[in-house]
């Protein structure tokens, strides 16, 4: 059973990114949304916080709400990714999880 | 696949409810089924008809409203959170003796009940918070 983990606050105000992380396993994917993509900048802290995504663990962000913060230098291990795939995400995992 | 989708942010403060309604019109592009969208806590007030968007604005509520009546979409509002905030239809106006009824056509109002139906008739279901 993997789990699609929706992030969408960001880790400079809560705990939802290291609560997903945590909570993760391999088959399951973490998608970025909303506030939640300011996880996806290289910074020296995000990457310890990475860190304890269990290997092989996919990361996407939302290229929707990317752009819209006009981040850019996203880490290399996270997909951007369409609404439409957002949707393929969906289906492809067999249950959601919204970490707000 | 058979989709419900959840949305619990506020419409004028948060992105829940824009996040959600990019989200729906992709799984219909896709040819995936939306069985319900359930509206609840501070994401009622997109059911509302009296919001006024600044020019320069997107409407949600107009764009959720002709979305969910474009597609004919089950769309309900969760009543206890609804009543709450203000959020009014004709039958509950009168019930509580309410001088106008406000609720945005395409919406229904409903109990959590709707949403514990919906998790059970769909494939997946997904929740737009913060």
């Amino acid at each position: 059973m993997s789990t699609l983990h929706i992030v969408s606050t960001s880790p400079f105000d809560s705990n939802a990114l290291l609560s997903a992380l945590k909570t993760a396993s391999q088959d399951d994917a973490i998608l970025l949304i909303q506030n939640g993509v300011y996880a996806a900048i290289e910074a020296p802290h995000m990457s310890v916080m990475m860190a304890l995504a269990p290997s092989g663990l996919r990361m996407y962000a939302l290229a929707e709400d990317v752009d819209a913060r006009a981040l850019h230098g996203l880490t290399q291990h996270i997909t951007k990714i369409g609404y439409s795939d957002f949707v393929t995400l969906v289906c492809e995992h067999h249950n959601s999880v919204s970490w707000n | 696949m058979i989709i419900s989708v959840m949305v619990t942010g506020s419409p004028v403060s948060q992105q829940a409810a824009q996040s959600a309604l990019s989200f729906c019109e992709a799984a219909l592009c896709a040819g995936h089924q939306i069985y319900r969208v359930f509206f609840y806590e501070d994401a009622v007030y997109v059911g509302s008809a009296l919001s006024v968007s600044p020019q320069d604005e997107r409407n949600l509520n107009a764009a959720w409203s002709e979305f969910v009546q474009r597609h004919q979409l089950d769309a309900v509002i969760c009543v206890a959170s609804a009543l709450k905030r203000g959020i009014l239809n004709n039958s509950e106006a009168t019930r509580y003796q309410k001088p106008a009824a406000n609720l945005e056509a395409g919406f229904e109002l409903s109990g959590l009940g709707q949403w514990v139906d919906a998790c059970l008739n769909s494939d997946r279901v997904v929740s737009f918070g913060a």
